[in-house]
């Protein structure tokens, strides 16, 4: 939780390249998942340089993954606290599904330098 | 709403980027009316690349999960060609054999099974016809036709089954 405690207009620079995620229903999932955190925060990234590896060794990978190198900087633009979200509105809609929440929720925002 | 209309009206709401649960609803009608724009093949080419997905980010997935979505891909590829090859058989009620009624049951039960299986995307609220009830008595019947070896059924029988042992274990249960 570095980035809450660094706070909106903050900076951050990972020491390992940084994996992420072009498929929101994959980084829902992923809160989704784990549940032995208090708080838990969704992460935009407005990137500059992320690269997939389309032309690497995993063409369907590069698909859906987004790398940053190491070292790659970014500013906290935003951070919300949303409390609580509801990530199958539609199912809920559609087939009846009980709602599925995700609590102590935090949207943030980074941007690269 | 067709699928342009959807977007374009997406695309407005992202423009304001607020009323987040709005936007997640919209973004579900876009992808079910995607969806069912599909044709079987196309759903099966859609369904294999998310399940692709899961693979790569195995973590936020649960090894039940990509071991049934896995079985369900083998099942509704099966079925497809299954349903294929049995087009070309004509069934004449009136002088349809025994031998044939039941190749005609099975490719009715398999042709609802589909439907279930491409009912939506997400797999978590979809049902299955049932195989000990149903689907298994009707390949018990078909096992010493010429019928069985033709249309592979031992390998359609065989991934059935494994679909529904899994499907009892509740796949998409939370932990």
């Amino acid at each position: 939780m570095k980035l809450l405690e660094k706070g909106e207009g903050g900076a951050i620079e990972y020491d390992n390249f940084l994996s992420s995620t072009t498929e929101k229903g994959v980084a829902w999932n992923f809160l989704r998942k784990v549940d032995n955190l208090d708080k838990k925060a969704f992460i935009t990234i407005e990137s500059k340089s992320g690269k997939s590896l389309e032309y690497g060794r995993d063409i369907m990978r590069g698909e859906f993954e987004m790398l940053h190198k190491s070292k790659s900087k970014f500013k906290i633009e935003k951070i919300e606290f949303i409390g609580k979200e509801i990530i199958n509105l539609d199912d809920v809609a559609i087939d009846g599904a009980i709602p599925d929440v995700i609590n102590n929720l935090y949207l943030i925002t980074i941007k690269e330098l | 709403m067709n699928l342009d209309e959807i977007i374009k009206i997406e695309d407005l709401y992202l423009l304001k980027n607020t009323h987040r649960y709005e936007i997640q609803l919209i973004e579900g009608l876009k992808k079910d009316v995607h969806w069912i724009s599909l044709s079987d093949t196309e759903k099966l080419e859609l369904r294999t690349k998310e399940l692709t997905k899961k693979y790569i980010f195995k973590e936020a997935y649960s090894d039940l999960i990509i071991l049934y979505e896995e079985s369900i891909v083998k099942l509704n590829k099966l079925i497809i060609e299954f349903l294929d090859e049995v087009s070309l058989v004509v069934f004449n009620h009136e002088n349809t054999s025994g031998e044939e009624f039941v190749l005609f049951r099975l490719k009715n039960m398999m042709y609802i099974e589909l439907f279930a299986l491409n009912k939506r995307l997400n797999l978590k609220y979809s049902g299955h016809v049932l195989f000990e009830e149903v689907v298994e008595p009707i390949f018990n019947e078909l096992e010493n036709t010429t019928y069985y070896v033709q249309y592979k059924l031992q390998d359609l029988r065989d991934t059935y089954k494994s679909v529904s042992d899994l499907y009892k274990k509740d796949p998409y249960k939370k932990d």
